[in-house]
């Protein structure tokens, strides 16, 4: 489960004490900042060019080697800050498994210098390290575990630029040059995305088919790029409901895909994903679960078994077992997923709430209705912590369960702002808007 | 420090080494758990606590007696293993062996393999008798040992060919440490050259290495018979039959089951043949493998360091592993920093495991300081509630390293349905994780209580009402 809802400021501000004192008290020993990199960046900037050393991996040399270089070179210095240190572990696209084992083999050597150093790790490091390096681990005296907000400065150095907000009304303009053209393809779709995150559904399509006549026209249509936005059409279709025309799209992307990636490439394996999907929607539980079969196995042998599409995978196998009743199977499948989530996306992570959502389900099917709260609870907590809203789908179903526990006020509480959020989202005409507004009315007059 | 100080690299770093000392408020209690092993006569007075029969149940039973019983004995064959769960508390015992031997006169070498050997390649098993060679001949250079011109010769036509064939262009100046005289013989210099070279080079020229392993391979008897002599002449010259000790220190963090495996199992043979007493330790996931059997009879003996218990075979409490958990914690904070009920729920749900309660009461402190900080009264001690909240932490470390079957396998520890646990890749990987905890020294296991919890809270596991912290411990099966 998740550590619970404590302030990101409350926590921000304890580890930032704990590591002024650190560094305040010249207290030897290997401690981890965990924060993302940007986080990072703005906690530490305060200690740069004082008696501390920072050393960022991101702007200087990966090699690990460089840790004890630098040590021998200062032989005063007390305190070492590695910015990014997560990059000294990561070759190219993967983890450097060597170089964990390296690190872990190396504490001993690096401890007795009885100096101060603090390694900044992402949460993905933390729980590498915590699981390949044991020994290294062991020997992390404090963590000092940072969440991302605004109390933590985004330093101009490391700034991004925002990417102007597109909105749904866009006109694209054929006659600007291909690169152009490209460019603003890739902006509609991660503005698609963010409408997508959202619950837009019908903006987030509106953008992906203006992304297709973009990538159709300068890209042709066996692209895999245009196989992209094929199947990001043929997803959000799947959200929408007309399974017919989600079919139609991700076919297409098969199409391309499998010719032109191969039947062994991840961006394949997310298409017979997304078809499973349809055909789970559509009810065909044991299409829906072979083709889920055929994206996993791919996803585990070339992604790996702790990746998060994997993780997604097990989650949506679960999800078919849990639709046809099978709750010992669908919990199985689930608790896979989740492990990966916590580990690798962490406790705060949409997909993580998915699944926790997902859990709280099986239970309340099995009436364990306090385990099924506890976890929808869970859920609803990172939706409102990292979305700003509250889910939908986990709202509805807090509402369910205390409907079927005979709590009819409460169950309109929740049920409420059910329908706000479909009317806002989905709009007065959706099916499901309408079915919610039909047992919010029944509700009202039990109530 | 090792007695290897005049050829390690000498960081020159004006940072004084790490002091303990009891703490005496909140704000030191990181530092007095900071859980690195007792070194030093003065550690281990003041911080040294006797834990054995409280591990083993049994006061007359103690695996470092009986190797350091067996280090006092001459044999043919002086090879042992020592298993042991990480952060137990092996290196404090063998470094507490260590002095005991050295009062009495023998030579001992605790030699660190993870400061010596390099770190991006897996050791190799010439690497160590490379280790073991240098230990014995800076033994003999610091007992003052003459060394028969003979053996110098053959250490120096062994090596000669591998050190320096390999580095033509490198015109490579080497300093000449203590025991070794400005003008000392040429002879004496070469070979004291030649090992620094071969010193250096295990860490950082792979060329070397592979070389040396080839060297060895292929007149492993001549490189036997080096060893041999120079133990003898430190025997002689020490007295009284005393042969000089090795402690190859390290070793169990071998991550790789598969890299520890290669270098014991397949080098027995080379690793064993020694007339002094090696001591090796040894990842205790490979005690369950099922090469162990075959090849455990190439040492003179192996022992078992357990982990401290906190109930018995059939779930009973046992309160002398309690007490000596207190009486380690007392001597490292001072009285009335910690409520004694935080202590015991600290105590109770780290299973035995000194390194995960010495993380807890560092985690608990650090939230008693910063409560402090926040109040303005910096007279916080640990309450129980700090005590929860650190076992939190400690328990998410632990359970984020349980993946899929693996809670079912460890559900049904908890649930005292395997009495006979067979020797599984997943029983290796729990011990690894330290999510299962060996006990007694007998091939009993418990799932660690802080996992336990965890798996109650998934409902893998349901526990009993008012029963023990977890289900009865299951019994390996005796193959």
């Amino acid at each position: 489960m998740g550590k619970g809802s404590a302030n990101a400021g409350d926590v921000n501000d304890a580890a930032l004490y704990s590591l002024g004192r650190v560094l305040r008290d010249g207290r030897s020993g290997f401690y981890a900042l965990v924060a993302s990199p940007r986080t990072q960046a703005a906690v530490v900037k305060q200690y740069a060019g004082g008696a501390v050393r920072v050393y960022d991996f991101s702007r200087e040399s990966r090699e690990l080697v460089k840790i004890s270089e630098l040590m021998d070179s200062e032989p005063e210095r007390k305190a070492y800050i590695f910015l990014n240190f997560h990059l000294a572990l990561w070759d190219v696209d993967k983890w450097d498994i060597n170089a964990v084992r390296r690190l872990n083999f190396s504490r001993n050597a690096l401890s007795k210098r009885n100096r101060t150093l603090i390694f900044c790790l992402t949460p993905e490091a933390d729980a590498l390290l915590n699981r390949r390096a044991y020994d290294f681990y062991d020997y992390i005296k404090l963590f000092f575990r940072f969440k991302d907000e605004e109390a933590a400065p985004e330093p101009e150095t490391v700034a991004r630029p925002e990417e102007q907000s597109i909105g749904v009304n866009v006109t694209v303009d054929f006659s600007l040059p291909g690169e152009e053209l490209l460019a603003l393809a890739i902006s509609l779709g991660n503005q698609a995305q963010e409408f997508y995150d959202k619950a837009r559904y019908a903006d987030a399509l509106t953008l992906l088919q203006k992304q297709c006549e973009i990538r159709e026209q300068i890209l042709g249509t066996n692209n895999p790029d245009t196989a992209e936005t094929y199947n990001g059409i043929g997803f959000v279709y799947d959200d929408l409901g007309d399974y017919a025309s989600a079919s139609e799209w991700l076919q297409k992307a098969l199409r391309i895909r499998e010719t032109v990636l191969g039947t062994d490439h991840p961006d394949t394996a997310t298409t017979y994903s997304n078809i499973a999907g349809v055909y789970k929607n559509q009810g065909n539980y044991v299409s829906a679960l072979e083709w889920y079969q055929k994206a996993l196995r791919i996803y585990e042998t070339v992604l790996g078994a702790d990746h998060p599409y994997t993780a997604t995978t097990y989650n949506n196998i679960g999800l078919v077992y849990h639709i046809q009743g099978d709750h010992a199977s669908a919990l199985e499948w689930y608790q896979k997923a989740l492990r990966i989530y916590e580990t690798v996306l962490g406790t705060d992570h949409p997909y993580t709430a998915v699944t926790y959502h997902n859990i709280g389900q099986v239970y309340k099917a099995q009436g364990d209705y306090a385990s099924a709260l506890k976890w929808y609870q869970e859920a609803l907590g990172i939706c409102e912590r990292v979305l700003g809203v509250d889910h939908p789908d986990t709202a509805h179903n807090i509402g369910a369960l205390y409907f079927e526990q005979g709590d009819f006020r409460e169950a309109l509480k929740w049920l409420e702002k059910v329908l706000a959020i479909h009317l806002q989202v989905l709009g007065t005409e959706h099916p499901r808007t309408k079915s919610i507004q039909e047992w919010l009315d029944a509700l009202s007059s039990e109530a | 420090m090792s007695d290897f100080d005049i050829y390690t690299e000498d960081f020159e770093s004006l940072i004084p080494p790490r002091k303990l000392k009891k703490a005496q408020n909140i704000e030191e209690i990181a530092d007095a758990f900071d859980g690195m092993p007792l070194v030093t006569p003065e550690e281990m007075r003041d911080f040294y606590i006797e834990t054995m029969d409280a591990r083993t149940g049994n006061p007359n039973k103690s695996p470092i007696f009986n190797l350091e019983k067996a280090c006092r004995i001459p044999r043919e064959r002086g090879a042992m293993l020592l298993l042991g769960h990480r952060g137990c508390g092996k290196s404090t015992e063998l470094n507490k062996m260590k002095l005991r031997l050295e009062t009495e006169g023998r030579q001992v070498v605790m030699i660190q393999c993870d400061e010596r050997l390099p770190l991006e390649n897996n050791p190799r098993f010439s690497d160590l008798l490379i280790l073991m060679g240098e230990a014995l001949y800076q033994t003999a250079l610091k007992v003052d040992v003459s060394i028969a011109p003979d053996t110098l010769k053959l250490i120096q036509s062994f090596w000669t060919p591998v050190v320096f064939e390999t580095e033509r262009v490198k015109e490579e100046t080497v300093s000449v440490g203590a025991g070794v005289e400005i003008g000392a013989p040429p002879l004496l210099q070469a070979v004291t050259n030649l090992f620094a070279k071969l010193n250096s080079d295990l860490k950082y020229n792979d060329t070397v290495r592979e070389k040396s392993e080839t060297r060895i391979k292929h007149n492993y008897a001549q490189w036997r018979n080096v060893l041999w002599r120079l133990s003898d002449a430190i025997t002689k010259k020490v007295g009284g039959g005393k042969q000089p000790v090795l402690i190859f220190e390290g070793l169990d963090h071998l991550e790789d089951l598969e890299e520890a495996r290669n270098l014991f199992f397949s080098h027995a043979d080379k690793l064993t043949n020694v007339s002094f007493p090696v001591i090796y330790t040894f990842p205790i996931a490979l005690y369950y493998d099922k090469g162990f059997a075959a090849f455990e009879h190439s040492f003179q003996r192996f022992e078992v360091f357990p982990m401290l218990k906190l109930e018995t075979l059939d779930g009973q409490p046992y309160p002398e592993g309690v007490q000596r958990l207190r009486d380690i914690v007392s001597r490292r904070v001072a009285e009335g920093l910690i409520h004694p009920d935080a202590l015991e729920r600290m105590i109770s749900k780290t299973g035995g495991s000194l390194r995960d309660l010495f993380k807890a009461i560092r985690d608990a402190a650090e939230l008693a300081s910063y409560r402090g900080y926040r109040t303005g009264d910096p007279n916080q001690t640990i309450t129980p509630e700090d005590a929860e909240q650190a076992l939190k932490e400690v328990q998410g470390d632990l359970t984020r390293r349980i993946e899929g079957d693996e809670h079912k396998f460890l559900a049904e520890i908890c649930a005292g349905k395997r009495r006979e646990i067979e020797r599984s890749k997943t029983l290796l990987d729990m011990l690894q994780a330290r999510a299962v905890l060996e006990y007694n020294g007998e091939r009993w296991f418990n799932v660690h209580p802080l996992v336990a919890d965890y798996l109650e809270e998934l409902h893998y596991v349901r526990r009993k009402e008012g029963g023990a912290a977890w289900e009865k411990g299951a019994r390996m099966r005796e193959t």
